[in-house]
């Protein structure tokens, strides 16, 4: 189920919100718990099954870790086990087809083995990642393991961060969970939060994508076509990514758990290094954290540094998809971040405007964007040389296809980007009235707006 | 929970959303009827999504302002617009100056008429009997729910009365299917139109199938009883399949397979009335053409498309199957079933179904290597073999435009493609539906590939030409 649609606004959302305000504390976990599976299920109720259990094996290994953690010996073998489950889930389900395909094939010929068509299940590299992180924590005695199923089940399965994040770690709500007589819900941040992830992917990101997939689809892309749709494109996935989290911490909030920011002004950033210090936090926090620091970080030398640096990129396209457009949009935001480091390690400092660094790093961020939008190689290869394809305005397949004012939203959409504030700012006007106004009156036109759209799922559904 | 509503904004959102379909159920009573899913239904996940479309157009709130809303959005989006369209004539016309142009002109009338009643006479001369057939569209039908105020122009009601009495005057009977739609909107609680799809339901293609059956053929046994059950226009898919995993099953429009099915049903059901007709479908543009194309062997042949967008596309097939093969030698009938909104756009004289005739054809040889194609049934639906293309080639009507049109067309099993070739040596491939496709070409040796993001971005066909041969 999408939160931009009318089923999840205005029958899931309204009576799990009345049955979870009005349930007595104990039974709120279990609500949480059941919310989720039902939201989970109504998209596949077989694949239920598979996140029940990765739920389940992760709470007993848990458990185990912990039970074990005075010997190393054990308690790594228990580790290793639930890292193997969690990953092997996501090779098969994702990558299984991929290696086949690049690997297994060419050296041993089609014939070898024979390959179910695998349907990837919705959020599995978010949910793996989740529930790998806790016991990667417990392991290192960071976190207790919760004794209740229930508690754990409400983990893994609450439904506004369960298929595309954030990647809400069990330190992060451990204590609303526990003691979720102490929670305090937050309806005025959370509604806002809400409301303006929903604009964000209902009035942005669902119309500039038509510009986008237009621009992927036509024969002979011009200059025009591709420069919009590389735009169109940085605009689009920013509005709905950000938007999602915006509405998953909303939704959070609402429940009375405060999930981890997502998103800080990604495009202002004037760096590839501080892009990723803005960009899916949730994601690049937990490389940082269960990679990149325990592969050395930087305290090994400049050029482990810049190893790690790569492969942790590399890792992070990867865990986008099988494809090779990812490892390419990974290994070269890897290669990026190397050269960086590079200049500042060896003390080359340029001393840029800020905003040419911002508009630099945008324009570079943008044409990165363009192998992770495009189906592969060949089709990045022939969008890129739209690029250099001028042709008259007149001329131009692309621009007789939209209207001035949907092209404009692309242009209106980067002003907003570059020159207002972002939603955690925007929430902390909630005090002011007329802007409470202004917020319903969004939430009315985004209603409209989604049910005047076809059906159009966050593009992190899909990876 | 007390403490939660003593938040005024918070009360607010929260009311608009749990409120809707409380307050739709109270207020519309028996029209508001919630989907009943089976349980295969909801463990396949169809029916959340019936649940959804239900949704989505049963809010009685926002139904009610939706046409205001879609207003604003037109004048914010689309009113002021400087974009240009590119006229199929190679003229560009920036939008105010096509404003200008009136597109209904009797003049396009007519020409449309004159192609009209030229394939009819075509069909006459092959001993058939040709039968138009105009379907009204969802935007038609449900102008007033749909567009409020701003509803459909009364202007395109006018052209098409005037298309059907010119029509008329020619000897062309178009029979409209308008009146009979209204009468079952009033006589049936069900829904004729799906909400996010233009097709009809299952429904009205039962009820259509029914109408045509017994206007047409002597039927003497009663089809009421018949089941009218959703029906797959290809295999049901496999558990993990494409279709099943985009949940096209709903989309496929099972109006055309509907009226398969019943045809190939009482076939089974002994009563032999209908053995040799067979409906062609061509829902999804040339898609389901081909598919039902190669399976014609009936005496009569019935070609059926429903409020789609395949209409123009199904007559050139037809012309080009009639005239181009001599296939279907015993047809006795064929119906041309097309949708309201394709008046306009048969006015538009590139879009107009040209007749072919092999002594038409430009001594210009086009040969096909390969195709391979996927679409989303599956790989290889659609194989163009080799030799089994010609080419028209109108040399001298095309230099005066500086360019040059190659039409393909393929017979048998295969798609027809418009390929088309400027001085700049591109080429563009029309593939029948909204796409066009350009390739640069040293004209010698063709190899290109093209996707459609139709339906999925992985999608895609390739084509393989050997050679454009100009003989003498």
């Amino acid at each position: 189920m999408v939160f931009t649609s009318a089923l999840f606004l205005f029958l899931f959302l309204p009576i799990c919100l009345v049955v979870y305000y009005l349930a007595p504390y104990k039974y709120k976990a279990s609500i949480l718990c059941l919310s989720g599976f039902v939201f989970y299920g109504m998209w596949r109720l077989d694949f239920l099954v598979l996140l029940i259990f990765s739920t389940l094996v992760d709470f007993t290994l848990g458990q185990y870790i912990y039970k074990f953690r005075n010997s190393l010996t054990k308690k790594r073998f228990f580790l290793i086990l639930s890292i193997t489950i969690n990953l092997g889930l996501l090779f098969y389900f994702k990558y299984f087809t991929f290696i086949a395909d690049n690997l297994i094939f060419p050296i041993f010929g089609k014939g070898i083995i024979n390959i179910p068509e695998i349907i990837l299940p919705v959020g599995i590299s978010f949910f793996t990642f989740q529930t790998m992180s806790y016991s990667i924590d417990i392991y290192r005695g960071q976190i207790k393991p919760t004794n209740s199923i229930i508690v754990f089940g409400s983990y893994v399965s609450m439904f506004p961060q369960l298929v595309a994040g954030p990647i809400v770690r069990y330190k992060d709500i451990e204590d609303s969970l526990n003691s979720i007589n102490k929670i305090k819900i937050d309806l005025n941040r959370g509604m806002h939060f809400f409301i303006i992830g929903f604009a964000k992917k209902v009035l942005i990101a669902n119309n500039v994508s038509q510009i986008v997939d237009f621009s992927h689809s036509i024969s002979t892309p011009d200059f025009y076509s591709s420069l919009y749709g590389a735009v169109a494109y940085s605009i689009q996935i920013y509005f709905d990514f950000s938007g999602y989290s915006d509405m998953a911490i909303g939704l959070g909030l609402l429940l009375g758990f405060n999930f981890p920011l997502n998103f800080n002004s990604p495009y202002k950033a004037s760096s590839i290094t501080t892009f990723w210090q803005r960009w899916h936090l949730s994601l690049s926090t937990w490389f940082r954290d269960y990679l990149y620091i325990p592969l050395g970080g930087n305290r090994k030398g400049n050029y482990r540094t810049f190893f790690n640096l790569f492969i942790v990129m590399f890792l992070c396209g990867v865990w986008h998809g099988a494809s090779w457009n990812f490892i390419v949009w990974g290994g070269l935001h890897g290669f990026l971040l190397m050269i960086e480091r590079y200049f500042k390690n060896y003390g080359f400092r340029f001393r840029l405007p800020r905003s040419f660094g911002v508009i630099l790093n945008f324009v570079i961020v943008t044409l990165l964007w363009i192998p992770f939008r495009a189906t592969d190689l060949a089709q990045t290869l022939y969008f890129l040389n739209g690029f250099f394809n001028f042709v008259k305005i007149s001329d131009s397949m692309f621009l007789s296809h939209f209207d001035l004012g949907q092209l404009l939203l692309v242009w209106l959409s980067l002003l907003l980007v570059f020159f207002t504030r972002n939603s955690q700012e925007l929430v902390s006007d909630i005090g002011i009235k007329r802007n409470q106004v202004i917020k319903i009156f969004l939430f009315l036109v985004s209603v409209h707006e989604m049910l005047s759209q076809s059906y159009n799922p966050f593009l992190y559904f899909n990876f | 929970m007390k403490k939660i509503f003593q938040n005024k904004t918070f009360t607010i959102f929260f009311l608009i959303i749990l409120l809707q379909v409380p307050m739709s159920i109270l207020l519309r009573n028996d029209k508001f009827k919630f989907p009943k899913g089976s349980f295969n239904e909801v463990l396949n996940g169809s029916y959340f999504l019936e649940l959804e479309d239900f949704l989505s157009t049963n809010i009685l709130f926002f139904n009610k302002t939706g046409a205001f809303f879609r207003k604003i959005k037109f004048e914010a989006l689309h009113r002021y617009s400087g974009a240009i369209i590119l006229k199929t004539d190679g003229k560009i016309f920036t939008r105010d100056k096509l404003n200008d142009i009136d597109p209904y002109e009797t003049a396009d009338i007519n020409r449309a008429i004159e192609k009209v009643s030229s394939v009819q006479k075509m069909f006459e001369k092959k001993g058939v009997e040709f039968i138009p057939i105009l379907v009204p569209s969802r935007e038609t039908v449900y102008s007033d729910e749909l567009y409020g105020k701003w509803g459909m122009p009364t202007r395109q009601k006018k052209v098409k009365n005037e298309f059907l009495e010119l029509l008329s005057r020619k000897g062309v009977e178009v029979f409209d299917l308008e009146p009979y739609i209204r009468k079952w909107m009033d006589s049936y609680g069900d829904q004729l139109y799906y909400a996010g799809d233009h097709h009809w339901t299952h429904f009205a293609s039962f009820l259509a199938a029914e109408l045509l059956i017994d206007k047409y053929y002597d039927v003497t046994d009663k089809v009421e009883d018949l089941p009218y059950e959703p029906v797959w226009s290809i295999k049901k898919p496999k558990k993990n399949s494409l279709l099943k995993k985009m949940a096209f099953f709903r989309e496929v429009p099972e109006s055309l397979t509907y009226l398969y099915n019943e045809v190939t049903f009482k076939k089974k059901r002994k009563s032999n009335i209908h053995s040799d007709l067979l409906f062609v479908s061509a829902s999804f543009g040339s898609f389901g053409i081909v598919e039902f194309l190669s399976n014609a062997k009936g005496e009569r042949v019935a070609f059926q498309v429903d409020n789609g967008q395949g209409a123009l596309y199904v007559l050139n097939r037809l012309v080009q199957s009639f005239v181009l093969n001599d296939k279907y030698k015993n047809v006795k009938k064929v119906f041309w079933l097309f949708p309201d909104y394709h008046i306009p756009i048969l006015m538009n004289d590139s879009e107009i179904p040209k007749i072919y005739d092999k002594k038409d054809l430009s001594p210009v040889k086009f040969k096909v290597a390969s195709y391979e194609g996927m679409n989303e049934f599956g790989k290889n639906k659609f194989k163009l073999t080799s030799g089994d293309a010609y080419i028209s080639l109108d040399l001298e009507e095309k230099r005066k435009q500086q360019k040059l049109v190659i039409e393909l067309i393929v017979s048998g099993k295969g798609k027809m493609t418009r390929l088309l070739l400027n001085k700049q040596s591109k080429i563009i491939i029309h593939d029948g539906e909204s796409s066009f496709y350009d390739f640069k070409t040293n004209q010698k040796s063709l190899d290109f590939k093209f996707y459609s993001s139709r339906w999925s971005s992985k999608v895609n066909r390739t084509i393989k030409i050997e050679g454009v041969y100009e003989s003498e």
